[in-house]
């Protein structure tokens, strides 16, 4: 049989379970399942809850180097996260996001709760926004993103296996510019935009924007509705809740179809 | 022979036009740096000649692309290594590779944490008797470091999970590999500063620091053998194993290999107080990289 290989963050983790919604049974199918049964492949899902880009990356590296695979899907996540020596996953801009809410009371800064009440802060998150959104540090983010995932392409182009990619969790936007005004101060609304356009001038900049660009593998390229791409699970009914924002049943079937549509359209090519 | 480096401080984006013709690509840490300046003796002039430009004169290329930097981690090693090719493509005729030590963190491309010398630094400032305990660290890149980690947490964490340090060098290693052999470009690895560092034993263990620890001897020697335990252990290490262009593999005196650093005598380090390679130094490496590079083109001809 053949066997799927999918990694991820929390919106892949098979056996996800909501902090929000602990009374909450989130058993349903998670899109590497469906995907795999639609396809009759076995399944290897090494979705892990706060995982960072490079964790995601890497994951699938460690696996191939051991076992063979015959096809790869990979749901990114949130370019604000941190591998620490594949020991820790430090998602910084959660407590930014915490410190924002305190501040404004406002629910619109409602943070993932299972990333903070399992450990205490381990980045200042206040000064690491403080150089990358005070500064123009933040843009040398942007290419991170996309290294990762041509990395993950070199790495299924050298075992000869097919890689696919969508992007999952939240994209790093304005609001990470908003937020950041609210806790440290001073940042405008003028100079958020200007900001933004920066962060997607260094996107589209990226030595790796231009490989990608030529690809088919990608769901949703090249992500940012203002470079003509899309997110999958745009509609507030294919999440959990207002306040839990992984993907519902019904978001993992929406992630699934748009997997089985890009293979179908790759593999018809 | 043109010599394209990236400053201390340069992102490589801020590297000039390399000119046409056959080029090099030589990635480090300070033991690589073109423009390295000791700060522990600032009077002695280090503007001989690095390694990169040594190997580069040998082997009769056109350009040298050295990116070594200071304080480079080496997951920012393999990442500016590949953002590199991928920026110049087929411009890049070879990689030489000079690994640094595993304790460093690449901070979202923005920095590199010396995670070790920041935080004995701290111990040192804050918990060590005598003279030393009214010392704030003073290097201006420890300070700035200090200030984006919770350090006490982050050496918490790092000391729970360190042996993991290992499979990740070899990660590393292997990944750039890969990298260059799916860019048709052949690549060398030698290891500078040695991956392992004694200071590793000098975290605190469950009796406390290492450095005050009653049996330091027996605590460094547990630490080391579970490192190279690990070192082993790891998925990378059977496929690196059977390569035959890393000089030194596997690194580590215990399994029969060896880094730069333990080659240095005192004729070829900066001082007794800077380990940095000297003009000397620099010629050695250079010349352990030819010693690869001769016996991999030998056997591909034969």
């Amino acid at each position: 049989m053949k066997t799927l290989l999918a990694v991820g963050c929390s919106f892949t983790n098979k056996n996800y379970v909501s902090d929000e919604h602990p009374e909450m049974d989130c058993s349903w199918p998670k899109w590497p399942e469906i995907v795999g049964k639609k396809l009759g492949y076995e399944v290897v899902n090494l979705g892990t809850n706060g995982a960072a880009n490079d964790n995601i990356m890497r994951s699938a590296q460690d696996y191939m180097a051991e076992h063979k695979v015959d096809m790869v899907c990979a749901l990114w996540t949130e370019p604000f996260r941190l591998n620490i020596h594949d020991a820790y996953h430090a998602n910084w801009y959660a407590y930014l996001r915490r410190d924002a809410r305190s501040i404004t009371g406002s629910k619109r800064y409602g943070v993932k709760t299972f990333h903070l009440n399992r450990y205490k802060p381990l980045v200042d998150h206040i000064e690491l926004a403080k150089r990358l959104c005070l500064t123009d540090d933040h843009t040398r983010v942007a290419s991170e993103e996309l290294r990762h995932i041509h990395t993950l392409d070199v790495i299924g182009k050298s075992h000869n296996v097919p890689v696919y990619h969508m992007h999952g969790c939240s994209l790093w936007k304005n609001h990470m510019y908003q937020t950041a005004s609210v806790v440290l101060g001073g940042i405008t609304q003028k100079e958020q935009n200007q900001k933004f356009k920066m962060w997607l001038r260094a996107f589209v900049r990226s030595p790796y924007f231009s490989i990608l660009d030529k690809q088919t593998n990608i769901w949703g390229w090249p992500f940012y509705e203002e470079l003509g791409g899309e997110e999958p699970l745009g509609n507030r009914d294919y999440r959990i809740s207002e306040i839990d924002s992984h993907p519902s049943a019904k978001g993992q079937q929406i992630l699934a179809d748009k997997y089985l549509e890009l293979i179908e359209q790759n593999e018809t090519n | 022979m043109k010599i394209v480096s990236a400053k201390t401080t340069a992102g490589i984006t801020d590297l000039p036009t390399v000119p046409d013709g056959r080029s090099l690509l030589a990635v480090g840490c300070s033991y690589t740096n073109e423009h390295f300046r000791s700060s522990i003796n600032p009077e002695i002039d280090c503007s001989f000649l690095k390694w990169p430009t040594i190997l580069g004169s040998q082997l009769g290329f056109d350009n040298v692309v050295n990116l070594g930097r200071s304080g480079n981690s080496n997951d920012a090693i393999f990442k500016q290594t590949q953002d590199y090719i991928i920026d110049n493509n087929n411009k890049v005729d070879m990689i030489c590779v000079l690994w640094t030590t595993v304790a460093r963190l690449n901070l979202h491309d923005i920095d590199n944490v010396n995670w070790n010398a920041t935080y004995n630094s701290k111990l040192r400032s804050s918990t060590w008797p005598g003279s030393l305990a009214k010392q704030n660290p003073k290097d201006p890149f420890t300070v700035k470091t200090m200030r984006i980690f919770n350090l006490e947490k982050f050496t918490a964490i790092v000391e729970n999970n360190w042996i993991k340090l290992a499979h990740e060098h070899l990660r590393n290693i292997f990944m750039l590999n890969q990298f260059s052999r799916y860019n048709n470009i052949p690549i060398y690895h030698m290891q500078g500063v040695p991956a392992y560092v004694p200071y590793l034993s000098t975290l605190p263990g469950p009796s406390g620091p290492g450095d005050t620890y009653p049996d330091w001897m027996k605590w460094y020697n547990y630490k080391r053998k579970e490192y190279l335990k690990a070192l082993m252990c790891s998925k990378y290490f059977n496929i690196l194993e059977e390569q035959t262009n890393i000089w030194g593999w596997p690194f580590e005196r215990e399994l029969a290999g060896t880094d730069m650093n333990s080659e240095f005598t005192e004729e070829h380090i900066i001082s007794e107080k800077d380990k940095h390679p000297n003009a000397k130094g620099h010629q050695l490496i250079a010349s352990k990289f030819m010693e690869i590079i001769n016996e991999n083109t030998i056997s591909s001809r034969l």
